[in-house]
């Protein structure tokens, strides 16, 4: 009995500064919780650097937003009018070529058309229903025109509508690069090819309208309410070359900066490029489920910087990526079914859309990690790591004698 | 099982102060870093800061788990370096057994800083209000914390068992793959050492790859 | 009647679109013309506005008054003032008489509490600083933003930015000895080895035609600006095949993707910081007026101009250019007197340590 109550009494000494221990612990984890639970909230972190740039005045910036306006409009404006007067030179195949500012010399024009062909047919087209237009605006001297000054990257697109169902008009502002090329006066070591991927890239929608003819109402509705991202480009190639992938400005993943990039796109574009199939497809039928009202006329316009908005990436070349591995018919038969535009992209894939954009984003980016959770395999070797360590030291303490 | 309660008490003699602050630390971290994750009226940051400020916090994860399983592992072995083993080796049980019990009452001990960064991490995923479009991955993140804890622990207390002599053949080695690495790149030889050991062991599917990359407590 | 009557309406129902098209180009017209209208109104008003701001950033405000300086601030510890009489010396200098003209473009410097969260008021006009900047920040701070009046656009391409006073002018000249004898460039080496023409044509004043060839004459030169500049870049989609070739040392590949580049982007074998020093040359050179001499003539040449700048010959002036750069060689082993005593010092501490350990102790 003497020696029961001996080793309770022992076992309680030794519990005694265990209980206190742990009643620090859990007393600390509970003020820390009382502390920070729930969340308090945080302001966002400042600019690093010390001193800060003025901005505009609040007139400055209405008059800013006027001016944008105004652009939008006039783009517009000048859009139909064009429209009105298009000339179609039937010795050519290509887009017929507008130009707006300074005149070109005859030599100059005919070279840009002979690209424009070239081009054209490059894409696999010839004669079609739908004719595209290419407006080209080219730079002109501040003060040498009323109202702001034109915005060089405002590329818009007028699709045909009911006053004109065939013909299709892109505007495309030539900067000051472009604008010495088109004048003949290229910088040194200009590439031939460049003028094309610049038309290639400047017809957007209107080279879909010009292959496929007009989309059905629901496929219609469905780019609208996404600005027509997934069928910018119909080329072979990149928005601007192969280079210039719109997944490729996300830059190195070794940055924090890389992070800051896909978190500014929205959670089912960044859950497709991590590659989930739940992720790809809202990605890919963002804009499907609403039934947009299709303005009249529809002016696609895309703004600067339009590669950071996107709900799927390259989303650029989607449609055109689809048309290549489905074939002409099939797609086709996509464009203009009057079935919902997951059934029918389904149906023209053969296999789910999540599944085939799953496997078409891998073709420009490896899958990126999301959540905490380690891969898989390095979590095995750790674990044999660990294992590998321990088993050596205890067959060194086996071995080990004493001196 | 009487052994192995000695060896844990013991253990937990020596390193009782690193448990509780890896506890507190431990619990702390999921907490702090959801701080923005606040409702919309009391300061919430928008998606990109929250996911930035996550990403910010969850670089101390490793840190924490590395250092525990530092100290832990120092505290184990100290006594018996300083007894010169002899305690150990009289004991009436195999050597590797010893060892084996004596890295299981570590491992024991650093189960409480785990269950404190699971218990943070949950607290706090269930409390805040995450964004739609993103979700908290506390289970994830405990486990990958352990499994951190696990290897440091597993690693240097592999590193601590050994003799000065063990330590020194250790830092030789990593002291003559810099000097190799620097004279190559003296030399102008196209030798990577250094780059093609951190690949190797730090990313991919290194067996220290556990450390590094994003601890995302919430994420897309 | 009725044929008559059918046709019509056949016309009118065709009609009716294009109708439709001119009735929303009218409209489209209109709307044009009447935002055209708001934003003349709207411009003259912010031009009011933003100079209303102006006049506010300047009420209740010290304007400190340093040479031709003007620097319209508020109450602050910063040392504005000190700082200023440090700037104004090598301001002048610079700009010569150009400099005069700063009394017309006053800097405007609100002062603010250096707490992040503190809160401010909108800055519409000038710099925000923190009242706590140094005095050597401060005067950093006036060099790199002086409000002199940018230059013309073949200038500004030239130099890639704004000419602005040097804050190390010595650490600046070093800097181009280092390009010359580490730029993978014939060009910046031929410069070195004493050859003007070399010089000339490395800092881009020369016959501009066949830039590649002239600054990087030989394959390994071509090879290396791709691997060491653009591989990255290259390494997508079609040019990554010739990039491969590139560095596995075809030339005929290296060649044509550095062709492929916008002449504009081809590494220059002299880096910016070198034509600006030649530019500070030239104004030093050039007296009180060289920098009004310098912007004088726009469509003239950029050789043309700075020897017309510094009242010599281009030849003479990257002559002088270069022999700067060469007395500025920095020094290759710096041991400065403190050095070795912390050496020392250091020695002492650690063997201290050493021997109070307690494994001497028996």
């Amino acid at each position: 009995m003497g020696n029961r109550v001996r080793r309770v009494r022992t076992l309680e000494l030794a519990m005694a500064p265990l209980r206190v221990w742990i009643a620090v612990a859990v007393g600390g984890c509970a003020l820390i919780a009382l502390a920070y639970l729930p969340p308090r909230g945080a302001a966002p972190r400042g600019p690093r650097f010390a001193t800060y740039s003025p901005e505009p005045t609040a007139a400055r910036r209405r008059a800013q937003a006027v001016a944008k306006e105004w652009r939008e409009t006039d783009a517009s404006l000048r859009l139909l009018e064009d429209r009105q007067h298009v000339k179609w030179d039937s010795s050519r195949v290509g887009p017929a070529i507008i130009f707006r500012g300074p005149t070109l010399p005859p030599t100059a024009v005919r070279t840009v058309e002979a690209v424009a062909d070239s081009m054209w047919r490059a894409l696999g087209l010839g004669e079609t229903k739908v004719r595209a237009a290419l407006v080209i605006a080219l730079e002109r001297a501040p003060g040498s025109a009323p109202g702001p000054i034109p915005d060089q990257n405002g590329v818009a697109f007028l699709t045909p509508d009911s006053t004109d169902r065939t013909t299709c008009m892109a505007f495309l502002p030539a900067n000051h690069f472009w604008t010495a090329v088109l004048l003949g006066h290229p910088p040194r070591h200009f590439e031939p090819d460049w003028l094309a991927r610049w038309f290639q890239s400047g017809l957007g929608p209107c080279a879909y309208y010009a292959a496929y003819g007009t989309p059905s109402r629901s496929v219609r509705s469905w780019l609208a309410a996404r600005n027509w991202d997934v069928a910018l480009y119909l080329g072979t190639h990149g928005i601007a070359g192969e280079r210039f992938l719109s997944v490729n400005l996300l830059g190195d993943p070794r940055y924090s900066w890389y992070w800051d990039g896909i978190y500014s796109l929205s959670p089912s574009t960044v859950a497709c490029l991590a590659g989930r199939l739940d992720g790809c497809r809202s990605a890919v039928l963002y804009g499907a489920d609403d039934d947009a009202r299709i303005a009249v006329p529809e002016i696609v316009r895309l703004e600067q910087g339009w590669w950071r908005k996107q709900h799927l990436l390259p989303g650029e070349r989607f449609l055109g990526d689809v048309a290549r591995d489905v074939g002409r018919d099939r797609f086709q038969s996509f464009w203009t079914s009057s079935l919902p535009v997951d059934t029918a992209l389904a149906a023209a894939l053969r296999q789910p859309v999540g599944e085939w954009t799953k496997q078409w984003e891998r073709r420009f980016i490896q899958p990126i990690r999301l959540g905490a959770a380690a891969p898989l395999g390095a979590t095995l070797l750790a674990l044999l790591l660990a294992a590998v360590a321990v088993s050596a030291v205890a067959l060194a303490a086996s071995r080990r004698q004493v001196r | 099982m009487v052994m192995y309660k000695a060896l844990l008490y013991t253990q937990w003699k020596w390193a009782r102060l690193i448990i509780l602050l890896g506890t507190l630390a431990g619990f702390s971290l999921p907490l702090l870093s959801l701080q923005g994750a606040a409702r919309a009226d009391r300061g919430a940051l928008q998606a990109q800061d929250l996911l930035r400020a996550v990403q910010s916090w969850g670089t101390l994860y490793p840190l924490l788990a590395a250092a525990l399983g530092l100290l832990v592992a120092i505290a184990t072995w100290t006594a018996d370096h300083r007894g010169r083993h002899v305690h150990a080796l009289t004991l009436p049980l195999p050597r590797w057994r010893y060892v084996l019990l004596r890295f299981a009452a570590g491992m024991t001990l650093l189960a409480v800083p785990i269950a404190a960064v699971s218990v943070g991490a949950l607290l706090a995923a269930f409390t805040a209000t995450i964004p739609s479009g993103l979700q908290a991955y506390p289970l994830a993140l405990s486990l990958r914390f352990a499994l951190a804890v696990l290897v440091a622990y597993a690693v240097f207390f592999a590193i601590s068992a050994g003799t000065a002599r063990t330590a020194g053949i250790i830092l030789g080695v990593i002291a003559a793959l810099v000097v190799v690495q620097v004279v190559a790149s003296i030399a102008n030889l196209q030798l990577d050492l250094v780059g093609t050991s951190q690949v190797v062991l730090l990313q991919g599917l290194g067996p220290l790859a556990v450390f590094t990359g994003r601890w995302m407590l919430v994420d897309v | 009647m009725f044929r008559r009557f059918g046709l019509l309406l056949i016309l009118g129902v065709l009609a009716c679109p294009l109708l439709g098209q001119d009735t929303l180009i009218n409209r489209l017209r209109i709307r044009s013309d009447s935002l055209l209208r708001t934003w003349q109104q709207a411009v003259a008003i912010a031009n009011l506005a933003d100079s209303l701001e102006r006049e506010r950033a300047t009420i209740g405000r010290d304007t400190i008054a340093v040479g031709a300086l003007r620097i319209i601030t508020n109450a602050s510890p910063l040392p504005v003032r000190q700082a200023a009489a440090l700037a104004w010396p090598a301001i002048d200098s610079l700009y010569g008489s150009a400099a005069a003209d700063l009394a017309e473009r006053p800097y405007f410097i609100r002062a603010v509490d250096p707490d992040s969260n503190a809160r401010r008021a909108v800055l519409h006009v000038g710099l925000e600083v923190p009242w706590d900047l140094d005095l050597r920040s401060t005067t950093t701070l006036l060099l790199t933003t002086v409000p002199i009046a940018p230059p013309d656009r073949a200038l500004a391409t030239w130099l890639t930015g704004v000419l602005r006073p040097s804050i190390h002018p010595r650490e600046d000249v070093g800097g181009v000895y280092l390009e010359f004898v580490t730029a993978p460039s014939q060009a910046a080496r031929g410069c070195f080895m004493g050859d003007i023409a070399s010089c000339i044509d490395a800092l881009g004043l020369g016959d501009t035609n066949h830039q590649l060839e002239r600054w990087y004459p030989s394959a390994p030169e071509r090879r290396a600006v791709v691997t060491g500049s653009f591989a990255d870049f290259f390494d997508h989609g079609g040019s990554a095949p010739a990039l491969r070739e590139c560095v596995a040392g075809r030339d005929a590949s290296c060649t044509a993707l550095l062709r492929s580049l916008p002449a504009d982007v081809l590494p220059k074998p002299l880096s910016d910081a070198a034509r600006v020093s030649l530019v500070r040359d030239a104004l030093r050179l050039g007296g009180q007026d060289a920098y009004r001499r310098l912007l004088r003539d726009p469509e003239a040449a950029i050789a043309d101009r700075l020897a017309e700048a510094a009242g010599v010959s281009v030849d003479s002036l990257v002559a002088g250019w270069r022999n700067a750069a060469l007395a500025a060689r920095p020094a290759p082993v710096e041991l400065p007197w403190w050095a070795i005593g912390v050496a020392l010092g250091w020695v002492t501490v650690f063997a201290g340590c050493g021997l109070s350990s307690s494994r001497w102790r028996l």
